[in-house]
């Protein structure tokens, strides 16, 4: 078997997809009519899929079953690294030229362009493959697109937070390291030397740093504490028993309003738990009309907080009556990429505050 | 006019014409059908056809309601009502012993409906799907069937079928029959020793002979069909010989617009499937579409690279590829032409 081609469904697979509960009365009579026939109401579900699945199907008839099937996949959490490196963008256009070389040469559908602003695109359609489950939902088609830019002096390579993009990123830092620069340093935003409370305040910063958004209300807040370090409060303290209780809790999280202001949360916070993944809402600074945009930031890695991403998750529309929507709309492209800056740039801002506050003590003390 | 393109044009098909033409019979539930009616109730029957399904190995009878209509008569309300007449028709027909005594002295076929719409100034061109969308209901009307005409207010009981032939699918129809026939003068297409492909899939294996298989309805009215023949043999006029014209193999007359190369792609891994994509076999598809994609050709070829990319075939698998006769035939409008119709109506 080749990995990354298109399959055709079998009749079985036809077969055993029709009988499927995801698939609705109505999914089926339209499928029937495509192929110009009329079926009626009370013919079993099984007596049709039995008919349909010895048909002569087609692309089309095999994407309307798949799409039925697809949960709609989720938008992923973008990440970025900064590299500082006497690279310039004619180094990296040439290194995203050999990548995407590279993956044309698999299975995956790539390109690169140039941006009016000269930033390069690298354009990735790849198959993700989950084999544990039905031919119509065994390959997802996932795009990714990775950007890389110049700001302020250092190159941010931007991208959705999956394995495939990081191979990429490898890739292009590899090559080039190789042809280049063997001294590149790439920046990351991560936590790992900082401590819990440090940790927390990263992200209670960060809520309020978003250029031009001011903090609505924060909806969500995962803390964790790490195992290794729970053993050694509990040993230091003694006196709480947990361990002799068998009772350890590692991550919890808090969901409703005002989550950050609860005593709930200020008793994680007081027990050397500290946050991992916030999702929070913010209002555009002085527009009292504003729409409600959610946010969520987080360390894909909490137990060393590492692996920072982020996602602008969409926004409630405001309505006439003053209320807002209760459902959550999408971003357009534009609004997606310049909130999503704007989230990074406030966890840069939040870093920096930090390390400024860790100089400060160190001078200090 | 219906008449007449059904029976030429099946008959390519391998249908059957059962000879009772326009005979109506006795309605047997007309508590059900037509209550308020004080005379006796009779179904009409314009002509039904049969034919045997490889697959289920038992006789379709098709019973057709032929429709002749001008392109200002093809409407939402006149093809509704006409399903409905079929629906209860084909209703009556299964229960009914004169029904059965004339079309099924066996007894074993089964029975559906097959609304037969000829356009016969050709003047149309929407989509036919359109006039059987859902007609907007109140809000106070739910329930999901509420959304369709055709499960919703059509009195098919469980189990019963209505095919629809519409123009398109009697021009796609036609161009095939025509299409075949310039390629039997050409000397590359048998015929009459052609016969349609029915793959053993897993859940349904094909039974019977071959050479005797029709086109079943579905596949007419399907993304493509599959045509077997074996070598050309013709005669040839000067050697006074029999003389072979064309290898053996397959034609797939395709009635997709090729808008994207997956769209081959995906026929290709069917036709794979199917254990008709090597081998010495000739492979010809030929395009039956109204309005072919103007990149058709390119995508073909596309997806004839990107395939053998996927499956790192060798230069042997692409040789077969790149063998198959690709073309995009014109599809006719209509066959018959208005001094035809002329020459129909004097002779009656």
């Amino acid at each position: 078997m080749k990995v990354g081609s298109i399959y055709s469904a079998s009749d079985k697979a036809l077969f055993d997809a029709l009988n499927q509960s995801t698939v609705t009365a109505a999914d089926v009579r339209q499928l029937f009519l495509t192929h110009g026939v009329i079926i009626s109401k009370s013919t079993s579900r099984k007596e049709l899929a039995a008919h349909f699945s010895r048909l002569a199907h087609d692309y089309d008839d095999f994407q309307a079953l798949a799409k039925l099937f697809d949960t709609g996949h989720r938008r992923e959490r973008l990440a970025s690294i900064r590299v500082t490196s006497t690279a310039v963008m004619e180094n990296y256009e040439a290194a995203a030229h050999e990548i995407v070389k590279q993956l044309t040469g698999n299975t995956d559908a790539a390109n690169v362009s140039k941006n009016d602003d000269g930033s390069i695109k690298i354009m990735v359609r790849y198959k993700a493959f989950h084999f544990n489950k039905s031919e119509f939902r065994q390959v997802e088609t996932r795009d990714a697109t990775i950007t890389i830019e110049q700001e302020g002096g250092v190159t941010v390579i931007r991208g959705p937070q999956n394995e495939k993009v990081d191979e990429i990123c490898r890739s292009i830092l590899a090559n080039i390291r190789e042809n280049i620069d063997d001294k590149l340093d790439v920046s990351e935003i991560n936590l790992e030397n900082y401590s819990p409370q440090q940790r927390t305040d990263f992200f209670i910063n960060l809520i309020n740093l978003v250029n031009r958004y001011k903090k609505y209300d924060v909806t969500d807040v995962f803390v964790f504490k790490p195992k290794a370090q729970l053993d050694e409060d509990d040993s230091d303290d003694g006196d709480e028993g947990d361990v002799n209780l068998g009772v350890r809790i590692t991550r919890a999280m808090l969901k409703g309003e005002g989550v950050l202001a609860s005593q709930e949360m200020k008793n994680f916070i007081s027990r050397g738990f500290y946050i991992s993944k916030i999702i929070w809402q913010a209002k555009r600074h002085n527009e009292f009309d504003s729409d409600i945009y959610e946010f969520e930031a987080q360390f894909s890695e909490p137990e060393t907080c590492t692996r920072f991403s982020y996602l602008a998750r969409g926004h409630y529309k405001y309505q006439e009556d003053m209320t807002h929507s209760k459902t959550r709309t999408q971003l357009t492209a534009n609004e997606d990429v310049e909130l999503s800056k704007a989230i990074e740039a406030a966890a840069r801002a939040s870093l920096d505050k930090l390390q400024d506050n860790s100089a400060m003590e160190a001078k200090n003390g | 006019m219906a008449k007449h393109v059904s029976k030429n044009v099946f008959k390519w098909f391998k249908w059957e014409l059962i000879p009772q033409y326009d005979q109506n019979f006795d309605c047997t539930k007309q508590e059900k059908h037509a209550p308020t009616k004080k005379q006796e109730h009779t179904h009409p029957v314009d002509v039904v056809f049969k034919y045997n399904d490889p697959y289920l190995d038992h006789s379709v009878l098709l019973n057709t309601d032929l429709k002749s209509y001008s392109k200002a008569s093809i409407t939402s309300p006149n093809i509704r009502s006409a399903l409905k007449s079929l629906a209860q028709t084909i209703d009556c027909a299964r229960v009914s012993e004169e029904w059965r005594e004339r079309y099924d002295t066996t007894g074993t076929a089964e029975i559906r409906g097959l609304l037969f719409v000829y356009n016969h100034d050709a003047e149309w061109d929407r989509d036919f799907s359109n006039l059987l969308l859902p007609i907007k209901k109140k809000k106070d009307e739910e329930g999901e069937d509420a959304r369709g005409l055709t499960a919703n207010s059509l009195p098919l009981e469980a189990g019963q079928l209505i095919h629809i032939v519409e123009p398109r699918t009697i021009a796609y129809m036609t161009t095939i029959v025509a299409d075949a026939q310039r390629l039997h003068t050409e000397g590359s297409f048998p015929s009459t020793n052609y016969y349609f492909f029915y793959p053993d899939l897993k859940l349904h294996k094909a039974r019977g002979d071959k050479y005797g298989h029709p086109a079943t309805i579905e596949m007419i009215c399907g993304p493509f069909l599959i045509l077997e023949h074996d070598q050309i043999t013709k005669y040839d006029e000067v050697s006074k010989e029999p003389k072979v014209t064309f290898q053996a193999g397959f034609v797939v007359f395709y009635n997709r617009p090729g808008n994207s190369h997956l769209e081959f792609m995906y026929l290709f891994d069917v036709l794979s499937s199917y254990q008709i994509l090597a081998g010495s076999n000739k492979l010809r598809i030929r395009v039956a579409h109204p309005s072919p994609n103007k990149n058709i050709r390119n995508n073909f070829m596309r997806a004839i690279d990107m395939y053998i990319h996927d499956w790192g075939f060798d230069e042997y698998k692409r040789e077969y590829l790149t063998s198959i006769e690709f073309e995009i035939i014109e599809i006719q409008k209509s066959s018959f032409s208005k001094e035809e119709l002329g020459w129909e109506r004097k002779r009656k």
